[in-house]
């Protein structure tokens, strides 16, 4: 046992643009021909290294395009790095923006239930912090009402009620405070706190360099998948903030 | 954790995702789970008056003929054609958090197994109103199914890999395994296959699952050496190539989903 919580050693990502568009086969035998096929590439990430510290929370700062989420997803494992080495110890908490494995025919009870096993947590351990749950992202009288109908508030301040009250080593945060009203975001950011109390590492990407400053001890900020800077919050999110008014 | 448990952990994701994905099938029916032994009975009283008309100086019993060979064909076509979605269907979960990718295919594959465990209580019912003999060789019922189980799991793994590649694959599929229907025997007497052509009857695997299914449920009898081999090598070696191709390419795809 170490005590590094995440660490990314010389972490590159290549996307083949190529193959992100659908394929005819006029195309793919004009491609062959000029022997474009397979060199559509896309850097996602260059050569990234950092190195999270177990309690440690990082923010993550940077333009949209430069690679905040493709590193959060090399974290969790969602991806596997083209180049380089990522390791993680202890188990991981995903709360991504642009979904959370929920079943959206499913009712609130039934998505609590699903998402904790695919965390490895018996029902019998997730009937324990159920009401918990429920009561902290205020859905009491929703719970047995499918997912399809929720608001987009209503279904993230779910999410993020799962990922952060079951127990983690790893917390993953992905934009997740830009949605929900003023005062559960302040509730949010409260619970993060008592998380890095508990001892949880705590990855997080915002827009908004005042969270980072908010949330985070350290920070590094990317750009165009190149690591520019790693530091204290405060002084890297100040450094970014005057970037960003250029 | 040592790495048999962090697999363990896994399967409790997919006892919910089996145990979800039945209860969605039946969702709203009123007779729910009682279909799927229903549904074999009705479709095989439908094929028995179709074709007891044209076989039935050839084949004594034919509900119970009819049966073995759909149960088990039913069984391996069903499974490898909801395996042939498993990766692209699951996108959600694949891109939100690190789950083991068999698993996805495994599940597919569990819950056919579900329905044909149900649709044996239809033959039995079968088995008891035709007053065909229940014979001590209905105990190799559980090593015939363990067989067709790893052939059909090689399968889907083999067409989990491809068919998150190449979408196409899922409507040639269809259309293969209409051909692989009518050449298994299911509702013909093998005898009348013309010997010349017998070799490439040999080739298809499903046939050898069926014959054992037929020697253990019709005949009443032990089935042959000879299909046991043939059935085990299939099923090895189909899951050996399955898990070494889905091996190889599951990294790939998150790029697909």
């Amino acid at each position: 046992m170490s005590d590094t919580a995440i660490k990314a050693e010389n972490v590159s990502m290549m996307f083949n643009l190529s193959r992100e568009h659908e394929v005819r086969i006029k195309e793919y035998v004009i491609n062959l021909l000029k022997h474009k096929l397979f060199f559509d590439e896309f850097w996602a990430l260059q050569d990234v290294s950092f190195e999270v510290k177990k309690g440690d929370s990082l923010g993550l700062v940077g333009t949209n395009g430069s690679g905040k989420t493709t590193m959060l997803k090399l974290v969790a494992g969602i991806m596997k790095p083209t180049k380089g080495k990522v390791t993680t110890e202890g188990s991981i908490a995903p709360l991504f923006a642009m979904g959370t494995g929920f079943d959206s025919s499913l009712s609130a009870r039934e998505n609590i239930f699903l998402v904790g096993s695919m965390r490895g947590y018996s029902k019998k351990y997730m009937q324990k912090h159920f009401d918990e749950i429920i009561d902290f992202a205020e859905l009491e009288n929703f719970v047995d009402v499918p997912l399809r109908n929720y608001s987009s508030g209503m279904s993230s301040r779910l999410a993020f009620a799962i990922a952060t009250l079951v127990k983690t080593d790893i917390l993953i945060a992905d934009e997740v405070l830009a949605v929900g009203d003023a005062k559960f975001r302040k509730k949010s950011e409260d619970r993060m706190a008592k998380m890095m109390q508990d001892g949880v590492t705590i990855l997080f990407v915002s827009h908004s360099s005042a969270q980072v400053r908010n949330v985070c001890k350290n920070a590094i900020w990317l750009d165009h998948g190149k690591l520019i800077k790693a530091g204290p919050s405060a002084e890297i999110c100040k450094e970014y903030d005057e970037f960003c008014k250029k | 954790m040592t790495k048999v448990d962090e697999q363990m952990k896994y399967f409790v994701f997919m006892k919910e995702v089996v145990k979800r994905d039945i209860k969605r099938k039946y969702y709203k029916s009123v007779l729910g789970v009682l279909w799927t032994v229903l549904n074999p009975l009705l479709s095989m009283l439908v094929m028995t008056i179709v074709f007891s008309t044209l076989f039935k100086r050839n084949i004594d019993n034919y509900p119970i003929y009819l049966l073995c060979g759909q149960l088990i064909f039913n069984f391996v076509s069903g499974a490898s054609r909801q395996s042939l979605s498993s990766i692209l269907g699951n996108a959600g979960y694949i891109r939100a958090i690190y789950i083991p990718k068999y698993i996805f295919v495994l599940s597919r594959v569990v819950e056919a197994l579900v329905d044909l465990l149900f649709s044996l209580i239809a033959l039995f019912l079968v088995m008891f109103f035709t007053k065909a003999a229940f014979t001590i060789n209905l105990l190799m019922l559980p090593v015939l199914l363990v067989l067709v189980f790893m052939f059909t799991l090689g399968l889907s793994f083999i067409l989990a890999t491809y068919g998150t590649f190449f979408r196409d694959l899922h409507h040639l599929y269809g259309i293969f395994t209409m051909l692989w229907m009518w050449t298994s025997a299911i509702f013909y007497p093998i005898s009348i296959i013309p010997p010349s052509y017998s070799f490439l009857f040999d080739l298809n695997p499903a046939i050898h699952f069926i014959t054992i299914m037929r020697a253990i449920c019709y005949e009443g009898t032990v089935p042959t050496e000879k299909s046991l081999i043939i059935a085990t090598c299939y099923s090895i070696l189909t899951l050996l190539l399955g898990i070494s191709v889905f091996k190889a390419n599951e990294n790939k795809f998150f790029l697909y989903v």
